[in-house]
């Protein structure tokens, strides 16, 4: 073996290299085209609810529904009447009531279950696990009518319990499924070490297991209050009074035969009654993405 | 006092007995090591002694006390674990104090065991850190902080270096047993790396299969092996094997060397004329000729050399005498080829002599 002369670099000329890099991941331009169509078809509708809630009913009514509003001013009436029409107030309390009660239960439930699911040895645990797994399964709706006949026998229906308890129990299975399978990945030596620390079972769960499962925890608070939050189809069945029923109901007021509100009043409305779930998740996007990427790794 | 008594222990998952009655007394303020090959049952001796898995049978005492119904916690012991076994979510700090902050110790001696631990393991600039954010070895001596921060009667090391690179893993080596000279607590040290056994114990035991083989020092078990289990695990490369059988003159011949094997008058309980014999040999004692020390009451014989191994600072041979294969050591090596033949001097004062049926060693003595 003879030891080679180095390699002159300064001989490449790098701006060269650089472009052939480029030329070789250069997209297609009828690609481009392709995704500038569909982004635009995706954006559309939300042009039209921006360009609607800035127009009063009389301008909405008198323009083509694209055109760009006079002004912005009208947008405060649109909100006054949207918020007062369909009580909104009410809507929103009762759903950030139900959303984060539900959710967070729901989610601290799954990840006692999931503990024990995923760390303890005991007869029947697969059998526990796909009983609980198959709630995540049959569709909801099957659920609708004994639920409603349960509920009315039982005096909960149309009470801020029953939705709670409904929305807590319909959201657990779910995150079981994630957390346990995350779970299973945690060093079983790190609870063997916290018992010779002389951690109680509980104190285990609480001090070492949970502190190193918030991300996935807070990625499913999120999932599970944003299907809370947007469900229509149990909160329209369980719930009639204005106390009682959540944001998504309460918008329903807007609909039906005798409604006369403005399109622009209720696309005002929607987008209020969306905000929180969009806020929430800018906030906890860091930790969503991470909890996501960990139960999908 | 730490004494700890292992008293007939026995460990069974149903039909499957790990730790099959074992007998083993340690003494206070011993370093012992327990070695074998995976599934030996080392680690589940460890782990029951640990309060981690429940005795099925038998009685474990530390300090003079049975502690089979005792928890973990409440036993004097401490454990550094294979994986280190941090909490990921805690800072050193934290994870050096967790224990005794649950356990509800006063802050001053909080802080006074932790300042301690910390300056022992020299921890200090990584106080604040996150597991995450430490190399493999400051991992390693979090996790021993952790054990000497409960300031237990009984160190527990669960194979705690197999984790690292060769070089950490002799320089932990060193620390682990300035630790010991310096808090001389009782040590029970689980690792499968014979090296590490016979490097930092005062005492090794040999397991496998559930059972002890042989217990000793270092020096007893490499000199003077029970059986040819424990004369093939102590050493490496392993010692080599020949079958052989008993002259007429109470000599031993192998197939393959034209002379018989002188034995030491009256060092093995010899079998009657005509046995099978199975010889052992240290590569050490096969002496590649003018490549180490010549022995004292050699056989010399030529063989050809099948493969050799350069490390260096020696080199290792791999020829055979008749079918058997062995392996030497020369030292000061110089190159050797594949297929040369090359002459050794076999030490016959350093045989071993083992049963071919039973495996035992046939030296007087050796019972254990």
């Amino acid at each position: 073996m003879t030891v080679q002369v180095p390699f002159d670099l300064s001989q490449l000329d790098f701006a060269a290299i650089a472009q052939k890099e480029r030329a070789r991941n250069r997209t297609s331009p009828w690609i481009v085209v392709l995704s500038v169509l569909l982004a635009l078809l995706w954006v559309a509708p939300f042009y039209y609810l921006m360009v609607s809630i800035f127009k009063s009913p009389e301008e909405y009514a008198g323009s083509s529904p694209f055109a760009l509003p006079e002004g912005i001013t009208p947008v405060w009436a649109n909100i006054v009447d949207a918020w007062t029409t369909a009580n909104m107030a009410q809507g929103f309390a009762n759903s950030a009531l139900y959303g984060v009660v539900g959710a967070s239960v729901a989610v601290f439930i799954a990840a006692l279950a999931a503990h024990g699911l995923a760390r303890f040895q005991f007869n029947g645990k697969t059998f526990w696990f796909m009983l609980i797994f198959a709630g995540t399964v049959f569709p909801f709706q099957m659920y609708l009518i004994p639920l409603f006949f349960t509920y009315q026998q039982m005096g909960i229906i149309n009470t801020k319990f029953g939705m709670i308890l409904f929305y807590t129990a319909v959201c657990i299975p779910f995150p079981v499924l994630v957390l346990r399978n995350y779970m299973s990945q945690i060093s079983t030596e790190m609870d063997e070490a916290a018992r010779m620390d002389g951690c109680s079972e509980f104190r285990l769960f609480l001090n070492i297991v949970l502190p190193n499962c918030w991300s996935p925890m807070a990625a499913l608070f999120l999932l599970q209050f944003t299907w809370i939050w947007n469900d229509l189809l149990f909160s329209t069945v369980l719930s009639q009074s204005t106390d009682v029923r959540s944001i998504m109901s309460a918008l329903q007021v807007f609909q039906g035969g005798y409604a006369s509100t403005s399109p622009v009043v209720v696309l005002t409305a929607s987008l209020i009654a969306s905000l929180p779930t969009v806020v929430l998740f800018l906030a906890l996007r860091k930790t969503f993405l991470r909890g996501i990427s960990i139960s999908a790794g | 006092m730490a004494r700890v008594t292992l008293t007939n222990l026995v460990k069974a998952y149903g039909a499957h007995v790990a730790v099959k009655g074992i007998n083993l007394d340690i003494a206070d303020k011993s370093f012992v090591a327990l070695v074998g090959p995976s599934g030996c049952g080392k680690s589940t001796t460890l782990r029951m002694i640990a309060g981690l898995e429940t005795v099925s049978w038998g009685e474990i005492s530390i300090a003079g006390k049975v502690v089979n119904e005792v928890s973990s916690r409440s036993r004097g012991v401490a454990m550094v674990f294979q994986s280190y076994a941090l909490y990921p979510h805690m800072s050193v700090r934290s994870n050096l104090s967790f224990g005794l902050r649950i356990a509800g110790v006063a802050k001053t001696e909080v802080d006074r065991r932790v300042a301690v631990a910390t300056e022992i393991l020299e921890l200090g600039p990584y106080m604040e850190r996150r597991p995450s954010q430490l190399s493999g070895g400051q991992r390693q001596r979090v996790a021993m902080g952790r054990a000497i921060v409960r300031e237990p009667q009984v160190f527990l090391f669960d194979e705690p270096l197999s984790n690292l690179d060769a070089k950490l893993r002799h320089q932990m080596r060193v620390e682990i047993k300035k630790l010991h000279r310096r808090l001389q607590n009782t040590v029970i040290y689980v690792t499968h790396d014979q090296v590490e056994a016979m490097t930092l114990a005062d005492q090794i035991v040999i397991m496998r299969d559930g059972l002890i083989e042989q217990a000793g020092t270092p020096a007893e078990v490499f000199q003077h092996p029970a059986n040819k289990f424990v004369a093939g695990f102590i050493g490496a490369p392993q010692m080599n094997f020949f079958a052989g059988t008993v002259t007429e003159a109470g000599q031993i011949r192998l197939r393959g060397l034209e002379r018989a094997l002188d034995v030491v008058p009256g060092r093995f309980d010899m079998p009657r004329a005509g046995a099978p014999v199975t010889v052992g040999l240290r590569p050490e004692h096969i002496v590649p000729q003018d490549h180490g020390l010549t022995p004292k009451n050699p056989i010399r014989f030529e063989a050809e050399v099948l493969l050799s191994e350069a490390l260096g600072n020696e080199t290792l041979i791999t020829s055979s005498i008749g079918a058997e294969e062995f392996v030497t050591r020369m030292l000061d090596p110089r190159d050797v080829a594949d297929g040369e033949r090359m002459s050794f001097a076999l030490d016959t004062d350093r045989i071993h002599l083992f049963d071919p049926e039973t495996e035992r060693s046939l030296r007087k003595g050796s019972d254990n």
